[in-house]
C-alpha cells in the first residue's frame, strides 16, 4: 500500500498529554481496576498491551468518556474531563469493528463529525475530501462502507477520527480484523500518519509484537493493573515482573525455579555469578539458549519451523525450555542436544538476594 | 424410523401445515369468493358499489386503518427512541408501551365504551378540570375518530416493539462512534439509527395497518355489538358481518369481505416483499426513499419526545386503571354524577360472581386455546424448520399473506364447512378453525428462530447417520424448546383473543357434558355487557361486571405475554439493519 505524501500538511503541532489519576472501576462486584496511574506524553504513540480480559479496552473507553470510572480523574491537556461526555473531550476514536455508519457514503462518514460540529456542508465535504485523499481512499468516497475492502474501511475510520483534529487519538485494536499482510503495512501507515500529525495517540492491542514495533512507549496491562510502563526496548530487555516477562517476546520467556548452591545450580546449569545460595525464580530468553555445546544435556521434544528461525523445545531435568536456532540441521525430535545459557542472560524475577 | 431422502423429508415437514391451510384457509376463501357472486354476473358487487352508504364505509375503513398505522407508528417510534436512548427506566417505559397488548381487543373495546359514555364516563370530568370543552365521543360526527383513537391505543405496542427491535439492533460501536463524533439525539436517530432501522419501521407500519384492516372486535363492539352499525362508523368488516349474519344478504356481505381482502392485499403483499427481501438473499426489498432531514436543535427534539411519552403514558395507563377501578368497586358507583374516578371502596364480590358465572366459558376458552396451541405447534414447527433450512421462501410468503388477510373473508366459508360437518357449537369447531390464525404467525416467527440456531448440531447429527426427520425430532426440537414454548404461548394468546369465529360458530355456553356441546368463549361472554349494545341478554350496563369480564379476559394474556415478551420482539423483526 503506498504511503501518502504528507508534505502538504502543516508541520506537527505540540500535542496534548493525557493523565490518569487513581482510576478505579468495577462491574458489579468485580473490580476491573483499582487505582490506575498513567501519564501519556504529548505527541507520543502510547500502547496499552495486555491479554484479553485485562481491562485495557475499558481503560481506553474511560479516557474516551464512553465508560465512567468509579473514582479517580482523567486529565486531557491538563484539564480535568471527568464530567465531560465523549463529544466534549475532543477525542478521535477508531473502533475495533470500525463502526462506520453503514447507511452513509464514505464521504458522509468522514464529514459527519464536522457537520455535527456545525460546519457548512460544502466546507465539511471539502475537508473530508482532503483527508480522504491524504489517506489514499479518495476513489472510494462515493461508495458505502459495505462496498469497500476491510483495509479501506479501516482507513475511513482513521479519516473520520482525524478529520475533526482531535487532541487525542484513540484506537481500539484497529488492525485485529485485517489479514497478516495488511496488518503489517497498516502498522507502518499508522505510525507515519501519527508522526506527521504529531497527535497524542493511545493504542490498545493484545498483540505484544505490534505494540513493541509501533509504540514510543508501552504500558503492560494485566488483570486490571499496570505492570510496567516504558519504551519497547526497556520492556523487552528488563521486564519488571514475571507477568511482563512472560507476556512480552515471542516465543515467550522461559520462567523456571533454580536452586543455587555453592556456585552451581540445578536443575539447570546457569551462569551464577553474583548469586548467593538460595532458590530463585528466573527468566531466560529463548534466544539466550546457545545450542551446540555446553554444560546442559537435554532431550529435544519438538521442533517448530518459524521461517527465519526454528523453535526448539527442550526437556532437561523435568523442566521444559524453549530455545531458538537459525539452523536446526542436526537436531531431531527425540534426539539429544547440549546447550549453554549465555552469560548475562539470566533475569532474576523473584527470590534470593543478589 | 426409516431413513428418508432430503426432498421427501422436506415435504414431510411442511405438508401437514400446507394441507391444513388448504382445508381451512384456501377452501373457505374460495367458498367466500364463489358465494359472493352466486349468479356469476357479479350482481352483488354491482349492488354493493351502488349503495349510498358504500363510499362512506370505504372511507371509514381507509381512515381507520391508515390513521391507526400512522398514529401508532409515530407514537410507537417516539416511545422506542425514548427507551433506546435511556439507560435507566427502560423496563418501566417498555412495560407501559407494551401494556395495551396485554388487554385483548374485546376487553379494550368494552372499557373504552364506558370511558366514552356521555355523562357518566370519566373523561368528561377530566376534560372539564383542565378547562377543555366536553365532547360527545360517540356522537355521529366524532365516532369514527374515537374508534380510531381506541385502535391506536391497541396498536401502539406492536409498532413500539418492532421499531425498538430495529433501533436496538444498531451495533453498539456505531452508537458509540456517534457519541464520540458529538451527535445529539436528533442527529443520531434521524441520520443513523432510523435509516438503519428502516426495515423495522416499514414492517411496523404495514403490520399495524394490516391488523386494522381486518379488525373486527373494536368497530363491532363500539358500534353496539350486533345489529346494523351506523354508516358514520361502519368499516367494511362490520358492514360485511352485519350483511352476512344479521341482515341475511350473504352474497352482498361476502362481496364486501372480498373487496376488503383485495384492499388489504396491498399492504399484505408489501409486507411479504419486505420480509422476503432481506439483504443478502438476493431479493429486492421494498424501496423507501429516505429524505435528507434538516438539522433540528437538540433540546426541542428531546423535549418533544419526552412530552409525547408523558402524554401517551397517561393515555395508555388510564383505561387499564379504570378497568381495575370499576371491577372492584360497588356497582352503585357506576352511575353517579359527577363520575367517581378515584378508588373509594374496594369489593371483590362482583368480580368473583362474574368468574362463577363465566365458568363454562372460561373452561371452554382454556381448553380450546390449549388444543389450538398443540395443533399449531405440531404443524407449524416442522414447516418453519423447512422454511429456514431448505430456503422455502415462497412458503413463508404464503404464510405472511394468509396472515394479512382479514378474518371476515374466511368466516362464512368456515361456517359452511363446520355446519356441513355438523360441528356447530362444539369445541371441535373452534379447535379446527382457529389454527388458521395461529399457524401462519407461528411459522413466520419460528422460521426466524430457526435461522438464529446454528446449523452445526444438525450437520453433526446427519454425519452421525441420523435421517433428517430423526435429526429434527431428536436434535433440533430439544434445542428449539425455548422458541417452541414461546411460540405456543403466542398461539394460546391469539386463540384466547378471538371473537369473530366463536361469535359465528358458537351459540351456547358449554353444558358440562361429553362430548362437549356449547362453545361460547370468554370474549362472547364479555360482549353481553357491551353498554352500546341494544340486544344484550343479561342485565345491561353493569360496568362492574363488564370490567370484571375484561379482567378475566386479560389475566391469562398478561401472565403469558410477560413471559413471551422477549420472543415476540425477536420473532417479528430480527436484525434487519445489516447493509
Amino acid at each position: 500500500m503506498p504511503v501518502p505524501d504528507f508534505s502538504a500538511r502543516p508541520p506537527a503541532e505540540e500535542g496534548t498529554g493525557v493523565r490518569l489519576e487513581g482510576i478505579s472501576k468495577r462491574f458489579g462486584k468485580f473490580a476491573v481496576f483499582d487505582g490506575i496511574e498513567l501519564e501519556v506524553h504529548p505527541g507520543e504513540l502510547f500502547s496499552l498491551v495486555g491479554p484479553s480480559g485485562s481491562g485495557k479496552t475499558t481503560l481506553l473507553r474511560i479516557i474516551a468518556g464512553l465508560e465512567a470510572q468509579d473514582s479517580g480523574h482523567v486529565y486531557i491537556g491538563g484539564k480535568k474531563v471527568d464530567s465531560l461526555g465523549p463529544a466534549k473531550r475532543n477525542v478521535g476514536m477508531v473502533f475495533q469493528d470500525y463502526a462506520l455508519y453503514p447507511n452513509k457514503t464514505v464521504m458522509e462518514n468522514i464529514a459527519s463529525p464536522l457537520m455535527v460540529k456545525g460546519a457548512k456542508r460544502a466546507e465539511a465535504i471539502k475537508e473530508a475530501a482532503e483527508m480522504a485523499a491524504l489517506l489514499d481512499i479518495g476513489e472510494t468516497v462515493d461508495r458505502r462502507p459495505g462496498q469497500i475492502s476491510g483495509g479501506q474501511q479501516q482507513r475511513v475510520a482513521l479519516a473520520r477520527a482525524l478529520v475533526k483534529k482531535p487532541d487525542v487519538f484513540l484506537l481500539d485494536e484497529p488492525f485485529s480484523n485485517l489479514d497478516a499482510q495488511l496488518r503489517f503495512s497498516s502498522r507502518k501507515f499508522l505510525k507515519d500518519v501519527q508522526r506527521r500529525f504529531g497527535i497524542t495517540t493511545i493504542y490498545v492491542t493484545h498483540d505484544q509484537s505490534e505494540a513493541l514495533s509501533i509504540s514510543d512507549r508501552v504500558a503492560v496491562v494485566g488483570k486490571g493493573s499496570v505492570h510496567q510502563v516504558g519504551t519497547p526496548k526497556e520492556i523487552y530487555a528488563s521486564p519488571a515482573d514475571e507477568f511482563t516477562a512472560t507476556f512480552i517476546g515471542s516465543p515467550p520467556l522461559n520462567v523456571l525455579t533454580v536452586t543455587v548452591a555453592g556456585g552451581a545450580s540445578s536443575p539447570l546449569f546457569i551462569p551464577v555469578d553474583g548469586l548467593k545460595d538460595g532458590e530463585y525464580r528466573v527468566g531466560i530468553r529463548p534466544e539466550s539458549i546457545a545450542l551446540g555445546s555446553g554444560p546442559n544435556g537435554a532431550e529435544v521434544t519438538a521442533l517448530e519451523f518459524a521461517g527465519r528461525e526454528t523453535i526448539v523445545y527442550l526437556k532437561v531435568g523435568g523442566v521444559e525450555l524453549r530455545g531458538v536456532v537459525q539452523d536446526a540441521g542436526g537436531l531431531q525430535i527425540g534426539g539429544k542436544a547440549r546447550f549453554a545459557v549465555q552469560p548475562g542472560a539470566v533475569r532474576v524475577l523473584a527470590g534470593g538476594e543478589r | 424410523m426409516s431413513r428418508l431422502g432430503d426432498a421427501l423429508a422436506s415435504r414431510v415437514f411442511y405438508l401437514p401445515a400446507a394441507a391444513y391451510l388448504v382445508a381451512f384457509a384456501l377452501v373457505p376463501l374460495l367458498l367466500s369468493v364463489a358465494l359472493s357472486a352466486p349468479s356469476s354476473d357479479l350482481g352483488s358487487y354491482v349492488r354493493l358499489f351502488q349503495l349510498t352508504d358504500f363510499p362512506e364505509v370505504v372511507y371509514n375503513t381507509l381512515f381507520f386503518s391508515l390513521g391507526t398505522a400512522v398514529a401508532a407508528l409515530l407514537v410507537g417510534t417516539a416511545f422506542a427512541i425514548f427507551v433506546d436512548s435511556r439507560r435507566r427506566g427502560r423496563r418501566v417505559f417498555s412495560l407501559v408501551a407494551y401494556l395495551p397488548y396485554m388487554i385483548p381487543f374485546t376487553a379494550s373495546a368494552l372499557i373504552w365504551a364506558t370511558l366514552f359514555n356521555p355523562g357518566y364516563g370519566p373523561i368528561d370530568p377530566i376534560l372539564k378540570s383542565v378547562g377543555l370543552p366536553i365532547v360527545d365521543w360517540m356522537g355521529p360526527s366524532l365516532q369514527l375518530y374515537s374508534l380510531t383513537l381506541v385502535s391506536v391505543w391497541t396498536a401502539i405496542p406492536l409498532a413500539f416493539l418492532i421499531v425498538l427491535a430495529g433501533l436496538t439492533s444498531v451495533p453498539k460501536q456505531v452508537k458509540e462512534a456517534a457519541g464520540v463524533d458529538g451527535m445529539g439525539m436528533w442527529d443520531y436517530y434521524s441520520s443513523v439509527a432510523l435509516p438503519l432501522a428502516k426495515g423495522a419501521v416499514v414492517t411496523a407500519f404495514l403490520m399495524t395497518m394490516i391488523l386494522a384492516f381486518g379488525n373486527f372486535d373494536l368497530p363491532f363492539i363500539l358500534s353496539g355489538a350486533g345489529g346494523v352499525p351506523p354508516a358514520t362508523m361502519a368499516t367494511l368488516v362490520v358492514y360485511a358481518y352485519a350483511e352476512m349474519f344479521y341482515v341475511g344478504l350473504s352474497s352482498q356481505g361476502l362481496a364486501a369481505a372480498v373487496f376488503l381482502a383485495l384492499i388489504a392485499s396491498i399492504p399484505g403483499l408489501l409486507l411479504v416483499r419486505t420480509t422476503l427481501g432481506r439483504p443478502g438473499e438476493g431479493k429486492a426489498r421494498l424501496r423507501v426513499p429516505h429524505p435528507r432531514l434538516p438539522r433540528l436543535p437538540e433540546s426541542p427534539f428531546r423535549y418533544l419526545i419526552y412530552a409525547v411519552v408523558a402524554l401517551v403514558s397517561v393515555f395508555i395507563l388510564f383505561p387499564v386503571y379504570w378497568m381495575f377501578l370499576v371491577a372492584f368497586r360497588p356497582q352503585a358507583l357506576d352511575y353517579l354524577l359527577p363520575p367517581v374516578i378515584y378508588p373509594t371502596k374496594i369489593i371483590t364480590g362482583v368480580f368473583l360472581s362474574t368468574v362463577r358465572q363465566a365458568t363454562p366459558e372460561i373452561i371452554t376458552t382454556f381448553a380450546v386455546a390449549c388444543a389450538v396451541t398443540a395443533v399449531t405447534v405440531l404443524l407449524a414447527a416442522p414447516a418453519a424448520y423447512t422454511i429456514a433450512r431448505d430456503g422455502r421462501r415462497a412458503l413463508l410468503g404464503v404464510m405472511i399473506y394468509v396472515f394479512s388477510l382479514p378474518s371476515i373473508v374466511f368466516v362464512y366459508g368456515a361456517f359452511y364447512i363446520i355446519a356441513s360437518l355438523k360441528l356447530l357449537n362444539t369445541w371441535a369447531a373452534l379447535i379446527l378453525t382457529e389454527p388458521l390464525f395461529t399457524i401462519p404467525f407461528v411459522v413466520w416467527t419460528m422460521s426466524n428462530f430457526y435461522n438464529s440456531l446454528p446449523r452445526q448440531y444438525e450437520e453433526a447429527a446427519l454425519v452421525d447417520g441420523y435421517s433428517r426427520v430423526r435429526a429434527f425430532f431428536s436434535v433440533v426440537m430439544p434445542l428449539a424448546r425455548p422458541g417452541l414454548i414461546a411460540a405456543g404461548m403466542v398461539a394460546f394468546i391469539f386463540s384466547w383473543h378471538l371473537l369473530l369465529f366463536p361469535l359465528v360458530l358458537s351459540q351456547t355456553p358449554w353444558s358440562f357434558g361429553f362430548p362437549p356441546v356449547g362453545s361460547n368463549t370468554v370474549t362472547t361472554f364479555a360482549i353481553l355487557f357491551d353498554p352500546d349494545s341494544t340486544g344484550g341478554t343479561l342485565s345491561n350496563n353493569v360496568w362492574t361486571q363488564l370490567a370484571s369480564s375484561g379482567i378475566i379476559l386479560a389475566i391469562p394474556v398478561i401472565v403469558l405475554s410477560l413471559v413471551a415478551q422477549g420472543y415476540l420482539l425477536k420473532g417479528l423483526y430480527s436484525g434487519g439493519t445489516k447493509g
